[in-house]
């Protein structure tokens, strides 16, 4: 398979704006130290408005995913089980408990509903996809094969039924597996370990837009890589640092109705918003602070057809709802 | 000793190449000229070489060049002064699933402290640097420019050290090391490997499954119990992981004999004090492991035991303080049998004194064969040829292995003991010697073998005549008695009382009974003599095979001569089923167990511990003369004669019938000069005991008849007699003629006309026609179940205590056409010979 880089405008948006901000920034802190002033600062903010937080027990949740009917699912890790909650919130029914066998899980990661409402689970511990129907029954599970005796690690699924694709982050392997998704057979494989384009460092969590076009979190690389269906590069999403626009720890993406890109950092506990070209819209606003909101750890996200916003934050052992302000 | 982090973290960060110093010159110089000095990152202990190259500030945070060299935060996260790279938040950022999954080791349950100073005194090298604050971290031990040592197969931790057998761990914890065996838990090589399913999911040996290392037991994360342990400490199971022989069951499920483990305490008690040593408790004040061991830091230098075990059996005690008492006892073989070994090849003053019988994780003694254990503990000294054998308990004992409640016979009227089990004050115990409420008699269940004097009061009294020996006795009998055999104190007042009606009748053991006790007058638990333990000489009699045990007493010069029992008394060890009867009464074996398919004794009608029956009165006139509502019967004879009845029961129809004298001649005396009302029913013609005859045991003078049985009826239908307005004036048939009764000699079938023997009045199939050919005696009305009403009823054809109400007689069989006649006229010497006219009015 080849790769080809057609363009990577949020790369040289991250650096235009990352060395501007550096001179301004020198020259700023001088002037604060020297005459002891406020350091200005100016961001964008995306302003969300918080409705509830669902906290069921969870140990160490790392994603979820909301089906067309409302179904929330959040996949509670540490406890090897996916617990799915009403939209109110209101807890509803439980699946899977610590196992190999079918419908256990041993540390699942990520997960995604498919249009069908069929569970696509990655059971990372076990290195397999599980697939279960909407009320979590065992249905099916196709393992990832080992790569010079590293077990697959599957640790975010995408399921484009539409397409007979499902998409696996391999992240030990550093790489993305696809699926036929009635064959259940490997077809292909997008990338390879490095830090170019169409390489990776530790892929983790996916999305997809309407347009089919694949949102990888490059966690080591600290970028959100953009690949189309064919697993060509499409554009890179940000880049190493602390500015705006800059990843220290990615771990989720999720993409609103309207194409926005929402990327969490777990370890700085912001969630940036960037145009799908890569531009920096801004950072989800705490409508308290009127500040940039902290989260404690978020990672997995996700973002329903009503613009809600669902984060989890993983060692706050919670999910938090928000309503995304237009 | 304590290193500031930040000279550890350089040891492998080489000086970068295009580091920006001059920035950090000149920020340096304007700070030094510019800044209060209160700004806090003037304050930080810069590394010496910082790099803010990606792959150092991925974890090194603050060394990105925003905060470290142009000194400020920016629009998403505020400036960074603080060391943050060994933080648990720094860490979990990558070991959160998206470059390794260590959630369930780092998040669940708790890992090795961070946030904490060390404990005081403890020595932490400085290869393992704390945070600013003096504080264990994660970089305490991790680092990522460490070496790739880890304890098992995962290899990768970027631990500070290599950690090959646990070799980092000691170095801070040198208290654990193994080479003070004296206190430690022992590591390295041992004889067994470390079960494999035991060391999933996170425990590790050493190189090999032999090899005991720290990691073995503890796991620094990822652990959800106590002490940074793989499986919880609060039970036996991580010690019996390994120690499987200390486990209290066999692979088979079976009991071994040893220390109980994840139990509640019972009779013992873990003391504050035990606790206070670091004895530990199961969740919920189980005896674990831990309770008497201690994996780390004993002291005594013993087994790891938490406090030196002694000749005194010092820690045995100090739980099992009821057990002090037995120091100053014979079951002391310190002094009692200095140079008893036990299977350990060990006296008791090597030992300890619980040792002789006990060791804490094996058996102690060669348990004697069969019995439960209990028992063959106890055997095992005192059993034949044993240093301290007793012979007494060789012969007969109370049985052993049986439940407290026995089976009752139906509708109660007997049972050897009824002790509810809730209410039950002795232990019982299971087969493997552990207390059962469920279990059964043992040796244990009456002796305590640690206690020779009983606590609390005892209750003699001069009526119970209780007995003041004390053998390890648990309680003083016969109040111990008392607790399976509380129903047979109804005899603390009656005739059978011996303090009270024979004091000076001594048992087999020259006991009187007040020093027998009441109990021990009849019965020895130990050295008993036949059935039920008798404690007296059992004398022989016509039933060898069944020997009777009241005829110890009943008899000439016995102790209850006045009541012997002679000839002319109801048959015994006969079996009721041979005689086509059944009985809700108890019948016997030979050994005096109740047996369904046994004998008649005398305590089939007699309940010896009972005066009155069914009465819960100790006391009712016991001194006084019996009659048929008490002497002793197990069930009331009068007014109905419900005891003689439950075998006999056609005869039962007799009941308010002309035959039944209560009824019908309630003055007249029977031989024994008992009226109806004292007798009985059944005893006002019958006796039990003693009769003059022995045909029907008849109770009444016998009038002399053409037959024995014509004399027996004659005794009442005589002029003179009760019956004096029904005395027939011929009541024989010709006596020269002999018959053969065939079809008429089955009993229960219509026509029943049996014929007997005139000389001895037993039914013989060629006999002579009698009264009871015709009568039967106990049912005035033929085919009625019905017992008859007492009223001035005349009797007819169809009555009259006749067999059949039928023309269908014996009497047709030979005398054709005029049998009916002369069957209605039997008694009427004219009419019983018709004339040819009556003949042809009789009919054909």
């Amino acid at each position: 398979m080849s790769s080809q880089a057609r363009c990577n405008p949020g790369r040289f948006l991250s650096q235009t704006v990352s060395a501007r901000f550096r001179a301004y920034a020198v020259v700023s802190l001088a002037a604060a130290l020297i005459w002891n002033l406020p350091v200005a600062h100016a961001i964008n903010l995306v302003r969300v408005k918080h409705l509830f937080d669902i906290a069921s027990g969870f140990n160490a949740p790392s994603d979820v995913a909301v089906s067309k009917d409302g179904r929330i699912y959040v996949v509670d890790g540490v406890n090897s089980a996916i617990k799915v909650f009403k939209y109110d919130g209101d807890p509803m029914s439980t699946f899977g408990q610590k196992g190999a066998g079918p419908g256990q899980f041993h540390l699942p990661l990520g997960i995604d509903i498919a249009a069908s409402g069929k569970v696509y689970i990655a059971d990372s511990g076990n290195h397999r996809v599980q697939i279960m129907n909407r009320q979590g029954r065992f249905e099916t599970e196709f393992k990832l094969p080992d790569n010079k005796g590293k077990p697959g690690d599957p640790t975010d699924v995408v399921a484009d039924e539409s397409a007979r694709r499902c998409y696996v982050a391999d992240n030990d392997n550093h790489r993305i597996l696809v699926y036929d998704l009635k064959t259940f057979k490997l077809i292909d494989i997008f990338g390879q370990p490095g830090t170019g384009n169409r390489e990776f460092r530790y892929p983790f969590l996916l999305a997809q837009d309407k347009e089919k076009y694949l949102y990888i979190v490059d966690v080591i690389n600290t970028r959100v890589q953009v690949l189309n269906r064919k697993g060509l590069f499409v554009a890179n999403i940000g880049e190493w640092g602390v500015e705006k626009g800059h990843f220290f720890r990615p771990k989720g993406v999720a993409l609103d109705r309207s194409g926005r890109v929402f990327v969490s950092d777990s370890y700085i506990g912001v969630i940036q918003v960037f145009d799908q070209t890569g531009a920096f819209l801004g950072a989800v606003g705490d409508s308290g602070t009127k500040g940039v909101k902290r989260f404690k750890t978020p990672v997995g996200m996700f973002i329903d057809s009503k613009d809600r916003l669902y984060v989890v934050e993983m060692y706050a052992n919670r999910v938090g709802v928000y309503k995304i302000v237009r | 000793m304590m290193k500031a982090w930040a000279e550890a973290d350089t040891r492998t960060c080489a000086i970068p190449p295009g580091c920006a110093k001059g920035l950090l010159a000149a920020v340096l110089v304007g700070l030094a000229v510019f800044l209060p000095l209160n700004v806090s990152w003037a304050q930080i202990n810069a590394p010496r070489n910082p790099k803010s190259a990606k792959a150092c500030a991925l974890c090194h945070y603050r060394w990105i060049d925003t905060f470290f060299v142009e000194g400020k935060g920016t629009d998403l996260v505020p400036y960074q002064s603080r060391k943050v790279v060994a933080t648990p938040e720094m860490c979990t950022s990558c070991h959160d699933g998206s470059i390794m999954d260590s959630r369930d080791r780092m998040s669940v349950g708790r890992g090795h402290k961070t946030g904490v100073a060390p404990p005081s005194g403890m020595r932490i090298p400085d290869i393992f640097p704390l945070d600013d604050n003096g504080k264990v971290q994660c970089a305490t031990c991790h680092t990522a420019h460490g070496v790739p040592s880890g304890p098992g197969a995962e290899s990768t931790i970027f631990m500070r050290t290599t950690n090959k057998d646990s070799a980092m761990c000691r170095m801070c914890h040198d208290d654990k090391l193994s080479t003070r065996m004296d206190r430690n838990h022992p590591m390295g090589k041992v004889e067994r490997a470390i079960p494999r399913k035991f060391l999933r999911p996170h425990a590790a040996p050493g190189k090999k499954v032999d090899k005991i290392t720290c990691e073995s037991c503890h796991t620094a994360h990822g652990s959800t119990t106590n002490a940074y342990l793989a499986r919880s400490s609060r039970d036996a199971s991580l010690c019996l992981a390994c120690h499987t022989d200390k486990s209290m069951l066999t692979p088979q499920g079976r009991k071994k004999p040893g220390h109980v483990v994840n139990a509640k305490p019972v009779t013992a008690k873990i003391p504050a004090t035990l606790l206070e040593k670091g004895a530990r408790v199961g969740a919920s004040g189980e005896v674990i492991c831990g309770t008497c061991h201690r994996v780390h830091g004993q002291q005594t230098g013993q087994h790891l035991l938490i406090m030196r075990d002694d000749q005194n059996a010092t820690l045995c005690l100090t739980c099992h303080t009821d057990k002090l008492s037995l120091v100053k006892t014979g079951h002391n073989l310190i002094k009692s049998a200095p140079k008893a070994k036990n299977l350990q090849g060990q006296t008791a003053a090597q030992a300890g004194i619980c040792s002789a019988c006990h060791l804490p994780h094996k058996p102690a003694r060669d348990l004697a064969p069969g019995g439960d254990y209990t028992t063959g503990m106890c055997m095992s000294c005192h059993g034949k040829e044993r240093f301290a054998a007793r012979p007494l308990i060789f012969g007969q004992s109370h049985p052993l292995d049986v439940t407290p409640k026995d089976a009752a016979a139906p509708n109660g009227y007997y049972s050897p003991a009824l002790a509810p089990r809730d209410q039950l004050s002795l232990p019982l115990y299971d087969r493997y010697g552990v207390p059962s409420r469920n279990g059964k008699v043992t040796c244990a269940t009456c002796h305590d073998p640690h206690r020779l004097q009983t606590v609390g009061k005892t209750t003699s009294s001069a009526e119970s005549g209780t007995a003041p020996k004390n053998l390890f006795l648990r309680q003083n009998p016969p109040e111990m008695c008392r607790q399976c055999h509380g129903d047979k104190f109804a005899i603390t007042k009656s005739k059978h009382n011996l303090a009270k009606t024979a004091p000076k009748e001594l048992n087999r053991l020259k006991q009187t009974p007040r020093s027998a006790g009441i109990c021990g007058s009849c019965h020895l638990v130990h050295g008993g003599e036949g059935p039920f333990l008798w404690a007296k000489k059992i004398p022989s009699t016509d039933h060898p095979s069944n020997p009777i045990v009241c005829f110890s007493c009943h008899r000439d010069k016995g102790a209850a001569a006045k009541k012997p029992i002679h000839a002319n008394s109801h048959p015994i060890d006969v079996a009721p089923s041979e005689h086509g009867l059944d009985t809700r009464l108890p019948l016997f074996a030979p050994d005096g167990k109740h047996a369904a398919d046994g004998r008649v004794a005398c305590y089939t009608c007699h309940d010896p511990h009972r005066w009155r029956s069914g009465s819960s009165r100790e006391n009712d006139d016991p001194m006084g003369e019996g009659d048929a509502g008490t002497s002793f019967l197990r069930i009331s004879n009068a007014p109905a004669p419900r005891l003689c009845t439950d075998c006999h029961r056609e005869q039962a129809r007799v009941e308010n019938s002309d035959h039944d004298l209560n009824a019908s001649a309630p003055d007249v005396e029977n031989n024994q000069g008992r009226k109806p009302a004292q007798s009985g029913t059944c005893s006002a013609c019958h006796v039990a005991h003693n009769g003059k005859s022995d045909f029907l045991l008849w109770a009444r003078e016998i009038t002399p008849g053409s037959d024995q049985l014509e004399s027996v009826c004659r005794s009442c239908h005589q002029k003179s007699g009760p019956a004096k307005g029904k005395v027939p004036e011929i009541a024989s048939h010709p006596q020269d003629i002999t018959f053969r009764n065939i079809g008429r000699n089955t009993k229960g079938r219509s026509g029943y006309f049996p014929l007997f023997d005139p000389a001895g009045g037993r039914e013989i199939p060629n006999g002579q026609l009698t009264c009871l050919s015709c009568h039967s005696g106990h049912q005035w009305r033929p085919g009625s179940t019905d017992r008859a009403q007492v009223g001035p009823e005349e009797g007819d054809a169809g009555s009259s205590f006749l067999r059949n109400k039928s023309s269908d007689t014996i009497c047709r069989d030979c005398h054709g056409r005029q049998g009916l006649y002369r069957y209605l006229y039997f008694h009427d010497p004219v009419y019983r010979n018709p004339s040819p006219a009556e003949m042809r009015l009789s009919g054909p």
